[in-house]
C-alpha cells in the first residue's frame, strides 16, 4: 500500500488528515476455519479543510462507517495516521488526547432509536456527555444548557421531558445532534445522519445540519450511501469502494466532471429517471475477503479492459485536487 | 347501493376492535384474580398469629381426621390439628423463605448476568460454565446432599434453593446485557467517557427492569414448589412446624379416610402458584405491548 498519493490540500488548511488509514479484521470463512485477513479499509488517506465538509460515499461494505469508527476512537486503526489539529491519534493514546478527542469530535450516528436509552428521558440523554465530564456546576446550569442545545436544534423545553418513544424520527436525531453538540466539539462525525429518516425529513434535517454549520464553524464528516445527500452537503467528496477511494475531489469535480466509472454509475443511479433500471452495475460488491485482482471494481466495470484485471490502478491526479484510481481516467467520457 | 356496502363493509372494521377490548378485559380480569389470591395469601400469612382460629401445633387427638365444619374449615389431621390454621403458618414459612430466594437469587443472578453478558470474555465463560454445571444438577439431589452435609434448617433451605434458581437469572439477564451492550447508547456514552459503573447503572439495568419483575414473578411459583418439595421429603422445614409440603406428606398415609388432611394445602399452594405464575404472565403480556408502542 505505497504510492498513495496524499489529498493535495495545503497542510495548513487540512483540520484533519488522514493518510494511509487501514483496519484489517481477521474473521473465521467458516466455523474451525483458519482466521484470513480482512481489509475493511485499506490505506485512505485525505483531509479535511477546518469548517468543511468531506463526504465519503460508498455501498455498504465500502468500509465508510470502519473509517468513522476509527476517527471516533470507537476502533483502533491497524495501520496509518489520524491527524487531527496536529494530535496524532494512534493505538496507544494519552487520557490527555483521547479526553481531548472527546471534547472536539462526536459522532451522529445512523439510527436515533439504538441511540438514544429508550428508558432515559430527553434531558438527561442530552446532558449525559456533559455530566459524565462534569462541564457544569449545579444542576441548574445543566438544565439551562439543555433548553439551550434543545433549542438550537429546533426542539423546545416541552421536549424535555419526554422519552424517545414520544419522538418522532426526525425529533430523535435532532435530540442526537444536540447530544453531540453538548460538549461543544469542533468536529461532527455523521455516519448516515438521515438514511434512517423518511425522505420528508431528511432535508430538514441536512438544513439544520448546515445551519449548525454555519453558525458554531463546524467541521463535518458526512458518511452516506446516498449520492445526492453527501452532494448537498460536501465540499469535498471521496467515493470509496472496497476500502478505498476511486476517485476524490471537489464536489463540483466529482458531480459534474466524475473521471471513475463506479462514479459515473453512482450518479446515474441516483438520476431519477434512471431509478427504475436496477442494471447499472452488474453485480454485487465483492467480498473483502477475497478481493478481485487488479483493479477492485473491474468485476462490474463496463469499459473493464485487459489490463484492469491484472493491474491496480493507484490514485492519480487528473486535475487540481482532483484524483482518480482508473487506468482508462481521461479516455473516457465523462 | 354505495350505502348498503359500506354499512357491510363496518363489522370487518369494527370487529377487530371488539376483539382486542375483549383480550384487555381478560388480561385485566387475570391480573386482578392473580393479584386478589396473591393478596389473600400474603395478607393471611402476615396475620397468620391474629387470624388462625387455633395454635397450629396444638394436638387433639379426640378430634383427629375430623371432616371439614364450620368449626375446623379445612378439618382436621391425624393428630386431631387444626388444618386451617396450619396452612396459614405454613403459608408464613413457604412465603418467607420463598421471598428471601427470590431476593437472593434474583440480586446474584442479575449481577452474575450483567457482569456476564456486559463485560464477555473469560469472566462471562467462567461464570456461564458455572450456570450449566448448576443447570446439569438436580435441585432435589442437590439439595440431600446439602441438607444432609450440614442438617436442614430455614437458613439451609433458603441457601439451597438460591443455588438451584440464580442461573435462570444469570442466562436471561445475560442475554439481555449482551444486546444492550451493542446499542449504539452504549457506545455513546464509553465515547463521552462514561465509567463502565456509570454504563451499568444508566443504561443497561433501567433496560433490563421488565424483563426481571417478569422472571421474579414466574420464579416465585417454582421456588414455593421446590420448598414444598423439599418439605414433602422431609429436607425441608422440620416438623412440628407447618409447611404446605409438610401437610401434604403427612396427610398421603389417610388420602383415603381423610382427603382434606393433604388435598386442601395442596389447592392453597396450587392456587398461590397459579397466582404468581397469572401475574407474570400479565406483567409480560404488559411489557410486549410496551415494547411495540
Amino acid at each position: 500500500m505505497t504510492a498513495i498519493p496524499a489529498d493535495t490540500l495545503a497542510d495548513t488548511d487540512a483540520f484533519i488528515r488522514i493518510s494511509g488509514l487501514t483496519k484489517t479484521y481477521h474473521v473465521r470463512p467458516r466455523f474451525l476455519a483458519r482466521p484470513r485477513p480482512l481489509a475493511a479499509v485499506a490505506g485512505v488517506s485525505f483531509a479535511v479543510e477546518e469548517g468543511g465538509t468531506f463526504g465519503l460515499v460508498g455501498e455498504s461494505g465500502s468500509g465508510k462507517s470502519t473509517i468513522a469508527k476509527m476517527l471516533i476512537g470507537a476502533e483502533t486503526q491497524s495501520a496509518g495516521d489520524i491527524r487531527i489539529a496536529d494530535r496524532r491519534f494512534g493505538p496507544r493514546l494519552s487520557a490527555e488526547d483521547d479526553a481531548w478527542r472527546r471534547r472536539t469530535l462526536q459522532p451522529v450516528l445512523q439510527d436515533p432509536t439504538s441511540a438514544l436509552n429508550p428508558r432515559l428521558r430527553v434531558a438527561s440523554i442530552v446532558a449525559e456527555p456533559m455530566r459524565v465530564q462534569g462541564t457544569q456546576p449545579d444542576n441548574a446550569a445543566y438544565e439551562r444548557r439543555v433548553l439551550e442545545l434543545l433549542e438550537k436544534v429546533g426542539l423546545t423545553a416541552a421536549h424535555a421531558n419526554r422519552r424517545p418513544s414520544e419522538l418522532s424520527g426526525g425529533q430523535r436525531q435532532r435530540v442526537a445532534i444536540a447530544r453531540a453538540l453538548a460538549l461543544e466539539p469542533r468536529v461532527l462525525v455523521l455516519d448516515e445522519p438521515v438514511s434512517a429518516l423518511d425522505v420528508s425529513i431528511q432535508a430538514q434535517v441536512l438544513n439544520l445540519l448546515k445551519d449548525l454549520q454555519a453558525e458554531l464553524k463546524l467541521t463535518y464528516l458526512l458518511i452516506s450511501h446516498d449520492l445526492a445527500v453527501v452532494a448537498y452537503m460536501s465540499s469535498r467528496i471521496g467515493v470509496l469502494y472496497l476500502g478505498q477511494f476511486m476517485e476524490i475531489g471537489d464536489k463540483a469535480d466529482v458531480i459534474a466532471r466524475p473521471a471513475h466509472p463506479y462514479t459515473q454509475t453512482l450518479i446515474a443511479a441516483s438520476e431519477p429517471e434512471n431509478a427504475a433500471s436496477l442494471d447499472l452495475v452488474k453485480g454485487e460488491i465483492p467480498s473483502p475477503l477475497a478481493p478481485p485482482p487488479g483493479c477492485p471494481f473491474h468485476p462490474r466495470c463496463g469499459q473493464a479492459v485487459a489490463r484492469c484485471r491484472t493491474d491496480k490502478p493507484l490514485l492519480r491526479p487528473i486535475g487540481p485536487n482532483h484524483h482518480v484510481a482508473c487506468h482508462l481516467a481521461g479516455q473516457i467520457a465523462g | 347501493m354505495v350505502a348498503d356496502a359500506l354499512s357491510r363493509r363496518e363489522p370487518a372494521v369494527a370487529a377487530p376492535r371488539r376483539r382486542i377490548s375483549l383480550r384487555g378485559a381478560v388480561r385485566r380480569a387475570r391480573l386482578v384474580l392473580a393479584l386478589s389470591i396473591l393478596a389473600l395469601v400474603v395478607g393471611s400469612a402476615l396475620l397468620a398469629p391474629w387470624i388462625a382460629p387455633f395454635d397450629p401445633n396444638a394436638m387433639d387427638l379426640g378430634n383427629a381426621l375430623q371432616p371439614p365444619s364450620a368449626e375446623h374449615w379445612f378439618g382436621t389431621d391425624q393428630l386431631g390439628r387444626d388444618v386451617f390454621s396450619r396452612a396459614i403458618v405454613g403459608g408464613q414459612l413457604s412465603l418467607l423463605i420463598a421471598a428471601a430466594v427470590v431476593a437472593l437469587a434474583g440480586t446474584s443472578g442479575t449481577l452474575l448476568g450483567i457482569v456476564a453478558g456486559y463485560r464477555g470474555g473469560w469472566i462471562d465463560g467462567i461464570i456461564m460454565r458455572v450456570a450449566d454445571i448448576q443447570y446439569a444438577l438436580p435441585p432435589v439431589i442437590l439439595a440431600m446432599v446439602m441438607v444432609g452435609a450440614i442438617g436442614p434448617s430455614t437458613t439451609n433451605i433458603v441457601a439451597v434453593i438460591t443455588l438451584a434458581n440464580w442461573a435462570r437469572f444469570a442466562r436471561v439477564i445475560r442475554a439481555e446485557a449482551l444486546s444492550l451492550r451493542h446499542r449504539d447508547f452504549v457506545l455513546l456514552a464509553r465515547l463521552a467517557g462514561a465509567s463502565h459503573l456509570r454504563i451499568v447503572l444508566v443504561h443497561i439495568l433501567p433496560n433490563v427492569r421488565n424483563t426481571l419483575l417478569v422472571l421474579l414473578t414466574l420464579d416465585l411459583g417454582l421456588i414455593i414448589i421446590l420448598e414444598a418439595t423439599l418439605s414433602f421429603l422431609g429436607l425441608g422445614i422440620q416438623p412440628p412446624d407447618p409447611s404446605w409440603g409438610t401437610m401434604i406428606a403427612d396427610g398421603r398415609g389417610y388420602l383415603e379416610r381423610a382427603w382434606w388432611t393433604s388435598i386442601l394445602p395442596g389447592c392453597v399452594l396450587m392456587l398461590t402458584v397459579l397466582a404468581a405464575n397469572l401475574l407474570g404472565d400479565s406483567l409480560r403480556a404488559g411489557n410486549g405491548s410496551e415494547e411495540a408502542r
